[in-house]
């Protein structure tokens, strides 16, 4: 079985020593393109298994995962997959023992499973929308709302650094929720523009003090000219006052579920 | 930011970086895609520490001295009587943009330890110690 399927794969099955690594799924009709480099700059290849593939690529056993370069080629290797036909994006990081455990662990037991998943994203490609707001147009938002906080501040602005403590830290925090149900607000005004041209759509949580929203979403490829306009609508709705950014088209990255 | 806003020229607001940045990368592709049973084996060199980070960060007096810090210094009345509508206005912001320190900038700084390289490249060395340690361990 593992002579067979090295065989049909072609570059990217591992020799001894070497692991394989899983980018995708794809269907198993899918073309690969030809010099696709993976981690290392590997070549990919293809394991077969009924209706599904495995886009593979060989790492050394044990070899570290998670430099800059690793993560740029597991993108890079997923997206270009993506622009030829439905294209499951497996997480990064994962990887098999060899080729043959790629079709006997992962594409055998899960073939009807991952057929269902590629016909859901099947013409559909993943979009990332970031908001980020302009700081000081929304904390003047806030001085100017909030009495309180307007206050607050006159109190405590000309104290030196180390008076004043304790009302200090409590004007952050009146500021900091301020920020909150500001971002509540605005994130839902994007999203209504947005969600109408989406199929599917997640908000992500967000790491940084300064997001508006972080959203993906998952838009039929006949849609997109029309999401891409709502995108660019609600970016000129919110000029001033924060920027945003669309990522994509990309694959589905977001909306597959786990096995 | 209005700046660049401008430089990109053609459609307007809507900003759209081609996805080859660190920031833009791990946005995309980190702690995404399909969990497969598997032998998985993630060796996130600094990436997870910086994840950590965010939430920490984010909740502490520390930010929340640095938001007071950001309100404190705006630059609201000083500019000859100029009401806030008019400071909201692009022209009185670029204005106040110069002096004005940004807390969020620096609390990004301290939580993607300045890899978000598509962002204007303002940097807070003196605030973002803790993170500044950890951005050299992840490089």
């Amino acid at each position: 079985m593992t002579v067979t399927h090295q065989q049909r794969a072609g570059g990217g099955v591992p020799s001894a020593g070497q692991a394989s690594y899983v980018y995708a799924i794809v269907p198993a009709a899918t073309e690969l393109v030809p010099d696709l480099a993976g981690l290392d700059d590997q070549p990919v290849g293809l394991i077969r298994h009924g209706s599904v593939g495995a886009i593979v690529g060989s790492v050394p056993s044990g070899r570290p995962l998670g430099r800059r370069n690793d993560l740029i080629a597991h993108m890079r290797v997923v997206d270009v997959m993506a622009t030829q036909g439905p294209t499951v994006p497996v997480r990064f990081g994962s990887v098999l023992t060899d080729a043959a455990e790629v079709e006997s662990d992962l594409l055998a037991p899960n073939t009807s499973y991952f057929s269902d998943v590629l016909a859901y994203v099947a013409g559909r490609r993943q979009f990332i929308v970031r908001g980020r707001y302009d700081e000081e147009t929304v904390l003047a938002e806030i001085v100017s709302e909030r009495r309180d906080i307007a206050e607050l501040r006159d109190r405590t602005r000309e104290l030196p650094d180390d008076v004043g403590l304790a009302e200090k830290v409590h004007l952050g925090e009146l500021v900091s929720h301020a920020l909150d149900a500001k971002r509540a607000d605005d994130a839902r005004a994007v999203l209504e523009r947005l969600r109408p041209h989406a199929v599917d759509w997640n908000t992500r949580a967000s790491a940084d003090v300064d997001d508006l929203i972080h959203v993906s979403l998952l838009v039929d490829d006949h849609d997109r000219d029309t999401f891409e306009e709502a995108a660019e609508a609600a970016a000129t709705a919110l000029a001033g006052r924060a920027r945003l950014r669309l990522l994509g088209p990309s694959a589905a990255y977001d909306f597959v579920p786990d096995v | 930011m209005t700046v660049m806003n401008q430089s990109r020229g053609g459609r307007g607001q809507l900003e759209r970086p081609s996805p080859s940045g660190l920031a833009e990368v791990i946005d995309i592709i980190l702690d995404k895609g399909m969990v497969i049973d598997a032998y998985v084996r993630v060796s996130l060199v600094g990436i997870e520490l910086l994840t950590i980070d965010a939430r920490i960060v984010i909740a502490s007096v520390d930010t929340y001295l640095r938001f007071a810090e950001a309100t404190n210094r705006l630059d609201l009345y000083e500019k000859g009587g100029k009401d806030l509508t008019t400071l909201m206005g692009d022209g009185a912001r670029e204005g106040a943009k110069g002096k004005t320190s940004g807390a969020i900038e620096g609390i990004k700084e301290a939580v993607t330890g300045g890899d978000d390289d598509d962002e204007q490249p303002r940097r807070r060395p003196a605030k973002a110690t803790s993170s500044r340690r950890r951005r050299s361990e992840s490089e």
